[in-house]
């Protein structure tokens, strides 16, 4: 079984993703923070990382900057689902290798589903 | 010869000239009319008397006293009919005076050649034949040389108090002049009665005619002036050229043997260059003397003015011109002061302030607001206004409140040592004020110092009026720059805050969209899950509110996106997110996001994909917001029938879109505007009130973005729309 983790503070939405991808027959796992996300990704390897930008405490940018040095998890593909969406804070994502940068506003869950769809089968 | 033959020839010359003075001036009027006949009388008196004390003989004594009785008899009623013409004194009694004078007179003219008059001529202390008096001429001495010089006098005396300034003057000298005239004439009477006194008085007769002369010069009396210092300077002259030929016929007479001699040709020419270079400095000289002495207050008016106005001309500056005309006025008419008051109107109602003092403390010099009493009577009357003239007009008006304002101001003039006050008029408004003291001298104003005085006012009205104006200019000018530095910090004060009100909206629409984003996303996420039947299966209502919601939620996140977008368009802070994007891909999802709204509305989407180009390198988030504003638009603005998508490959490097729908249409006249922001067509309006006119600005702006191209063609209003987008396979 494929893992998941979502970085995501709303828990209204994470709640709606986890619902969603778990009944896709992914195990999803989710934090709400950079550093707790840091930790469960290096514990548990995800296959696969939804990262909300704006979070408490740390900028998902924090959390992608540090994931590069941080060898074991370095590689795991990110896909950054924010409602942040300026060019600046998108070409840093990209820059520091984010998969993918959609706005959560602008996609149903299916549609995101479609996307994990597309990196993990 | 004896001095009262002398005498009496000295006062037939003078009373000649003074008479023929007055004759070249004016004859017209009855003043000088009244003195030339007095003039002539006592010239015929005079000449007779001269003729008599020169006559020899017993018969020749009797004419020529005879004769010179007939001046005498004339000359009280002549005065009489001077002094009232002289005062203007018109009134029946005195009429009644001058016709009974001029009867009586008649009737001693009509019998001074009878025994009546004059009894007989003896001999009476040192002279040979003195007359002696008949009962007619005691009736002349009383009626004639008592009543009616008397009246006269009395009538002076009166007028003298009545009168002010020049006038006052010249009364005082024309009494003096009286009263030295006829007491010495009235030496002569002694002898008449056997009373043992000498005529002495006769020799101060002429006298008068100093006195009246000094008058006329220094007071104008009978505006004889000018003339009388002609006929002065001449009189000198001629007595100098006469003096002077009769001293070369004396000399020439005594050292060289008479005048036609060869000695005298000989001196003659020496003597002739001298007497031209004696001639020439003599008539400056007295020319000089006149000016200093005789005619003090004379002064050249038309170079006066001409001087002031050729000055006046070269300056611009307020203060030099205050000063130039202060300074003229003062130094040519010898003032002890003088001010100029200002109007100041810097709050609507004018105050007049004093700008220049010269002579007096500046505190002793308050200035007049608009409504006192003297402001309102210069404006009123815009003319000199004279203290000593105030008083006499006080007495003579009949308007009690003006009496009482006449008086006050005279009282104030006086109070503040004022002569006189000079209206600053302008097109007949009241500019300022000119004050001023009296005469060092003490002597009155004259007719001649008004005169100049109006002119010089007008003249520096215009002065003034322009220095202000130019003053005004200047400080508009400085004001204005002061404004506009003023405005210029305004502004650029404003426009930092303007820039920060738009950094505050951006930042408010960034923080706005992304908070409104998040429950969006929430709602849309769950609805879409309901809807798909993630929860299970819903009732058909359920499935159909849920799409509602869902619908909603989708046309609040394009809202949001679009504002989004156009706040970055208009910034320019806009980037494309370049990789390989599908364009069929992202048709099939817009026509997803509409399906429901199509469905509702029974309409067809057809899509159409026969381009062979399937990829193309944008902005996969931009390209979807553009064609899904077009897209959504065409499902919005048609009622019935449908929309048709179609994708064609015109070229290797283009792909075209065509979204055909059978709408509501555009107007010609809209389709210009439809792309701008903010736009929306008339009939779009009509049916779909929601939209924002954002869509289409986006969608172009995102398209030109990309190089791409994208244009509008309709029949017209309900005959449907193409849009048609070009995108070029690499932007």
């Amino acid at each position: 079984m494929k893992k998941i983790l979502i970085i995501e503070d709303e828990k209204i939405l994470s709640e709606m993703y986890k619902f969603k991808f778990s009944k896709e027959g992914y195990e999803v796992l989710s934090v709400m923070e950079v550093e707790e996300g840091l930790a469960l990704a290096k514990s548990e390897k995800p296959d696969l990382i939804i990262l909300d930008i704006l979070l408490p405490k740390e900028s998902g940018i924090g959390f992608l900057e540090k994931r590069k040095n941080i060898k074991e998890i370095a590689d795991i593909p990110v896909i950054v689902l924010s409602n942040f969406d300026d060019s600046e804070t998108k070409e840093k994502a990209f820059a520091l290798g984010a998969d993918d940068y959609l706005i959560k506003s602008n996609y149903n869950p299916q549609d995101i589903l479609n996307k994990i769809n597309s990196y993990l089968k | 010869m004896n001095v009262y033959a002398i005498s009496a020839l000295i006062n037939a010359i003078t009373s000649l000239t003074l008479g023929l003075f007055v004759f070249f001036k004016t004859k017209r009027n009855a003043v000088n009319k009244t003195f030339i006949l007095l003039s002539s009388a006592v010239f015929i008196w005079s000449v007779f008397y001269f003729l008599w004390q020169n006559s020899n003989d017993y018969a020749s004594a009797l004419l020529y006293t005879k004769l010179l009785s007939l001046g005498s008899t004339l000359i009280p009623i002549f005065y009489l009919h001077w002094v009232l013409s002289f005062l203007e004194i018109k009134d029946r009694g005195s009429n009644f005076i001058l016709f009974l004078g001029y009867a009586l007179t008649s009737v001693f003219l009509l019998f001074s050649f009878s025994p009546f008059y004059i009894k007989d001529v003896e001999e009476a202390l040192t002279f040979n034949f003195w007359p002696k008096a008949g009962l007619l001429y005691t009736i002349y001495i009383l009626f004639s040389y008592v009543g009616l010089v008397g009246y006269g006098l009395v009538r002076l005396v009166k007028s003298h108090f009545d009168n002010v300034g020049l006038k006052r003057y010249q009364i005082r000298y024309v009494i003096f002049g009286t009263v030295i005239g006829f007491l010495g004439g009235a030496s002569n009477f002694f002898l008449w009665y056997d009373i043992r006194v000498l005529p002495l008085g006769n020799v101060v007769i002429s006298l008068y005619v100093f006195i009246l002369f000094y008058a006329m010069m220094k007071y104008r009396l009978m505006d004889v002036r000018v003339i009388a210092r002609k006929i002065f300077i001449y009189f000198v002259i001629s007595a100098f050229t006469y003096g002077f030929f009769y001293f070369l016929i004396w000399l020439y007479s005594h050292f060289f043997g008479g005048l036609f001699t060869t000695a005298s040709y000989f001196i003659g020419v020496f003597v002739a260059p001298i007497f031209v270079a004696v001639f020439y400095i003599l008539d400056r000289r007295i020319k000089n003397f006149a000016n200093k002495y005789l005619f003090v207050s004379l002064y050249n008016y038309q170079e006066t003015i001409n001087k002031l106005i050729d000055e006046l001309t070269t300056y611009i500056d307020l203060e030099k011109i205050i000063n130039l005309i202060v300074d003229t006025i003062k130094e040519t008419m010898h003032l002890d002061r003088a001010d100029v008051f200002l109007a100041n109107t810097d709050n609507g109602s004018a105050e007049y302030q004093a700008f220049k003092i010269k002579g007096h403390e500046k505190n002793s010099s308050p200035s007049f607001s608009q409504n006192s009493i003297l402001i309102k009577c210069l404006s009123k009357n815009q003319k000199i206004l004279v203290r000593d003239e105030l008083v006499a007009l006080s007495k003579n008006s009949a308007d009690e409140e003006e009496k009482k304002n006449l008086s006050r101001i005279s009282e104030y003039m006086g109070k503040m040592n004022i002569s006189l006050y000079s209206p600053l008029v302008v097109n007949k408004k009241l500019i300022g004020v000119i004050a001023l003291g009296s005469k060092i001298s003490g002597d009155p104003y004259t007719k001649e110092d008004l005169d100049l005085l109006t002119i010089l006012s007008k003249q520096a009205s215009i002065a003034i009026e322009n220095a202000c104006q130019y003053k005004q200019i200047q400080e508009f000018g400085k004001t204005l720059q002061d404004r506009i530095d003023e405005q210029t910090i305004d502004i650029k004060l404003k426009n930092e805050e303007l820039g920060r009100l738009l950094e505050a909206r951006t930042e408010f629409l960034s923080i706005a969209s992304h908070q409104l984003r998040t429950p969006l996303a929430a709602i849309r996420g769950y609805a879409s899950m309901l809807k798909s039947g993630d929860y299970g299966d819903l009732s058909e209502e359920a499935r159909k509110s849920i799409e509602y919601v869902y619908d909603s939620s989708v046309r609040m996140i394009d809202l949001v996106n679009n504002l989004l977008n156009v706040n970055r368009l208009e910034r320019g802070v806009i980037n494309l997110d370049i990789k390989e994007i599908s364009i069929d891909q992202i048709i099939k999802e817009c026509i997803k996001d509409v399906q429901s709204i199509a469905k509702d509305k029974k309409l067809t989407i057809e899509y159409l994909n026969e381009g062979k180009i399937s990829t193309i390198e944008g902005d996969y988030e931009k390209i979807k917001n553009a064609l899904g504003n077009v897209i959504n638009n065409a499902v919005l603005y048609t009622l019935k029938g449908g929309v048709e998508i179609k994708t064609s490959t015109t070229s290797e490097e283009e792909i075209k879109i065509e979204i055909k729908d059978t709408g509501v249409g555009i107007e010609k006249e809209d389709l210009d505007k439809i792309f701008q922001s903010f736009s929306r067509g008339k009939g779009g309006t009509e049916i779909y009130t929601g939209g924002t006119g954002l869509g289409l600005y986006v969608a172009k702006k995102f398209i030109e973005m990309h190089k791409g191209k994208i244009s509008v063609y309709s029949k017209g209003k309900n005959k449907g729309s193409v849009f048609t987008v070009v995108l070029p396979i690499k932007p």
